[in-house]
């Protein structure tokens, strides 16, 4: 598989997946939101958002204060963030339409159609319609193009890397949303011997964990403990640091067996010490020293991403000026 | 009620010999058709763009990502009349490729002055680089697509050869898959030449024409980038032939060979299907700002390691004015009567041909000898005073830059649009596939002008296409003129 192809492939899928956790991240929030309009604690709802997102820097540079209506347009559209629901959309089919070749047209197509599905909502809309509709059906765009993926692409070279993006990106937002909420709630939780009202525990681990979930993975125990263990050390839940961690290590593996590996990688390695660290890790008592796994977890997954580029995308990469001048001459090469 | 107004007289119609009187070939169609009311076809018709859209079937033009227009009525061709065509499509390609052969080695034609000797020193499609180069088989010319267009008379005639990097073969395999899509019921009992193997055909061509001694040679297809209006078409043909889809960074040379730099580091190529300009393809040996292609290239086709297609320096053979001195190329290769006609040409480089040129500009088309895509053309009967005037001024300033043509009435085919069907211009582009032996993709595309009136097919000039349908067995061919 060319260099250049298999990096696209898994920045397709990264920034896929970065959107679908904006979208989660959203969604609860909003419901969240609902829930405590009463509440003078309310607007405490939105800034955990902003800084599970990492970009509350950029965040507080450009508005005064987080409310629902800042945090959402910040989140979603707004032009000056990168890492906007749109801004990842968009550079995913992008990356895509480089390659699509290499995809099946099924993925293809959907992945155009969630981009033109989300390029149709307007400002005006999302005021009215309010950010939930926009959530459902981002996620269920998503949805389609990773059922597709599924259902229709060779277990080769494409199909691993999209699968390593996917869930490299995962592993390390789940450490990152959980950490920003930890911050936030999690002391307070503490205190309270880690029993944790419902609705509390689900603001800490955010979107991916539904109660029912929950119950099923940790019969009668709604605590924080339990929701922290599903999201990090769980093998079988396929939003956990974990699982993700072992997708990674199941399709560098099978990349190995097929050749598509280059020498001297490390990565296979890397993702292994990262999984065994959290395997090993006792959860009690809960208290910094989960934050600072977490942090370790993020820390960890930059350097596999780094060693993943190094060792995999090795041609020469036009840099972005590059890009600029190439573009006038790309487009008058004659076709006739 | 969809052929209500109706109006085939004034130009040769496809569809039609009179008023409400189908051609053989096209009477089940139209029966069909006739008991249609508009909404369901225009609903069909409705479709289309959506399909194009989502599947991002698209041309880039000026930045934006446009579809391109696509009738759901076909153009249909006998299958004797096809089969005329054919021949005359491999007899003509065969001689093209002689010719580039011969121009890049002992220059026969030019010291037997079958073509003036002046071409080498003015065509902009010569490349003496390429003199060095025997490419395998001393194939120059694995994929062509020839222009036919047919007049008021009925006569299919050549209008122009594109020798260099013609497109459009991958809107032929998608019309085929809409209509089947969206309009499968116009299928029925029409025995129709398949045009799914059209990749296929082009890959062996390929492959034929690989270096010598590789069996199975790596094949990958050079494409400028998504950036390049006919970006869709290269990720289309890579896709189907099963072959990388490679942009100029990709690639290096090492040690007189092409590489490509995959995951598990370098593999080597074979054979570029380059869809870039001869002066993109190599910084070193051409244009050195190039960002498109790759240092080197051309030392691995001089030392035989890499076969490029098409060759570099093949656009001296569709150089416009050449195109007057095929029919005589045929007969000087092949020994040979030339099977298609063409349009009668002027070269306002020859003394005579300019006055007369000048004088009846407005009756003729004049082209620019290294124009292509519908630039840098007048149209007599179409153009303003002031138009014609500034063409005058050019082609009396750079006489061998022109060439002009005497107008063909271009025949028409009904075209849906607002509601019924409405007789607009149309041509043919037939792909010729050239590795052991030249083999032609039955039908083409076939080029709509939307515009009434209008002579101009383009896609990137408002342009539209049907599915061309080549009918199979003879029970349904008849009716046809030539």
């Amino acid at each position: 598989m060319l260099a250049r192809v298999a990096e696209s492939l898994y920045w397709t899928s990264r920034n896929l997946e970065r959107a679908d956790n904006v979208g989660r991240m959203l969604e609860m929030s909003h419901a969240f939101s609902l829930d405590a309009a009463g509440d003078p604690a309310g607007p405490a709802v939105w800034m955990p958002v902003v800084i599970a997102s990492g970009d509350a820097k950029l965040f507080e540079e450009n508005h005064l204060r987080a409310s629902e209506r800042s945090v959402v347009w910040f989140l979603t559209f707004s032009e000056i963030n990168d890492n906007s629901l749109r801004a990842c959309i968009d550079r995913a089919r992008r990356n895509a339409r480089g390659v699509r070749d290499a995809l099946p047209p099924d993925v293809w197509e959907e992945i155009s159609a969630l981009a033109r599905g989300v390029a149709q909502w307007t400002p005006r809309r999302l005021a009215r319609d309010g950010v939930f509709p926009l959530c459902r059906s981002v996620r269920r765009g998503l949805h389609l193009v990773e059922g597709s993926i599924d259902a229709e692409m060779m277990r080769g070279a494409a199909w691993h890397f999209l699968r390593i993006g996917r869930f490299l990106e995962r592993a390390s937002t789940a450490a990152r949303m959980l950490e920003a909420r930890w911050r936030i709630a999690g002391t307070h939780a503490v205190e309270r011997h880690h029993e944790v009202p419902p609705d509390e525990w689900r603001a800490l681990v955010g979107a991916a964990v539904t109660p029912s979930l929950l119950m099923s993975a940790a019969p009668g125990a709604l605590t924080a403990q339990a929701a922290v263990r599903l999201l990090v050390q769980d093998e079988r839940f396929p939003r956990s640091v974990r699982y993700s961690l072992d997708r990674v290590e199941d399709s560098l593996l099978e990349l190995e067996a097929m050749g598509a590996c280059g020498r001297g990688t490390r990565a296979r390695d890397l993702v292994a010490e990262a999984r065994h660290r959290i395997y090993m890790l006792d959860l009690l008592p809960l208290g910094p020293e989960l934050t600072d796994l977490l942090d370790e977890i993020q820390e960890r997954c930059n350097v596999i991403g780094t060693d993943i580029s190094a060792s995999f995308f090795d041609y020469p990469h036009t840099d972005p000026t590059g890009n600029d001048r190439q573009r006038p001459q790309a487009a008058r090469q004659a076709q006739n | 009620m969809l052929f209500e107004g109706y109006e085939p007289a004034g130009f040769y119609d496809e569809m039609f010999s009179l008023r409400g009187r189908p051609r053989a070939h096209y009477a089940r169609l139209y029966r069909g058709l006739s008991a249609l009311a508009p909404p369901p076809f225009q609903a069909k018709a409705a479709r289309i763009d959506e399909h194009y859209r989502a599947q991002g079937i698209t041309f880039d033009h000026h930045g934006r990502e446009h579809t391109f227009p696509f009738d759901l009525l076909p153009r249909v061709i006998p299958v004797d009349e096809w089969a005329h065509l054919e021949s005359g499509l491999c007899q003509r390609v065969r001689a093209l490729d002689m010719f580039a052969a011969d121009i890049y080695g002992e220059r026969r034609a030019i010291t037997d002055g079958v073509v003036g000797a002046g071409l080498l020193a003015t065509s902009s499609g010569y490349r003496r680089e390429a003199h060095a180069v025997r490419p395998p088989l001393d194939r120059w010319i694995q994929m062509s697509g020839i222009d036919l267009v047919r007049g008021d008379d009925g006569v299919w005639r050549v209008l122009e050869d594109n020798a260099r990097v013609p497109s459009g073969l991958s809107y032929v395999v998608q019309n085929r898959a809409f209509m089947r899509r969206i309009f499968s019921e116009a299928f029925e009992r029409y025995p129709i030449q398949s045009v799914d193997h059209a990749p296929q055909m082009l890959r062996e061509a390929l492959a034929a024409c690989a270096p010598e001694g590789v069996d199975d040679p790596r094949i990958a297809l050079l494409t400028p980038g998504p950036f390049n209006a006919a970006y869709y078409e290269h990720s289309f043909l890579a896709q189907q032939m099963g072959v990388d889809l490679v942009e100029g960074p990709d690639l290096i040379v090492r040690d007189r060979r092409l590489w490509v730099a995959t995951t598990a580091g370098r593999r080597p190529i074979d054979v570029i299907y380059r869809r870039i300009d001869d002066d993109f393809l190599d910084p070193v040996t051409f244009r050195s700002d190039s960002l498109l292609g790759v240092p080197g290239l051309m030392e691995c086709v001089r030392a035989g390691t890499l076969s490029l297609c098409n060759a570099v320096g093949v656009g001296v053979v569709d150089d416009k004015s050449v195109y007057c001195d095929i029919p005589d190329l045929i007969r000087y290769y092949l020994h040979e009567d030339p099977i298609l006609e063409q349009v009668p040409t002027y070269r306002p480089d020859r003394p005579d041909d300019l006055q007369m040129v000048l004088d009846r500009m407005e009756h003729l088309v004049v082209k620019a000898v290294d124009g292509a895509g519908g630039h840098g053309m007048l149209i007599g009967p179409a153009s303003t005073a002031p138009e014609r005037d500034e063409f005058a001024r050019r082609v009396r300033q750079n006489p061998r830059g022109y060439i002009a043509q005497e107008t063909i009435a271009l025949s028409r085919a009904p075209v849906f649009l607002d509601g019924r069907f409405r007789p607009r211009h149309v041509d043919l582009r037939p792909f010729v596939m050239y590795g052991h032996e030249p083999k032609v993709v039955p039908g083409g595309l076939t080029r709509v002008a939307l515009e009434e009136g209008s002579l101009v097919v383009n896609s990137s000039q408002g342009g539209g296409s049907k599915d061309t349908w080549v009918l199979a067995g003879a029970g349904t061919a008849t009716g046809g003129t030539r």
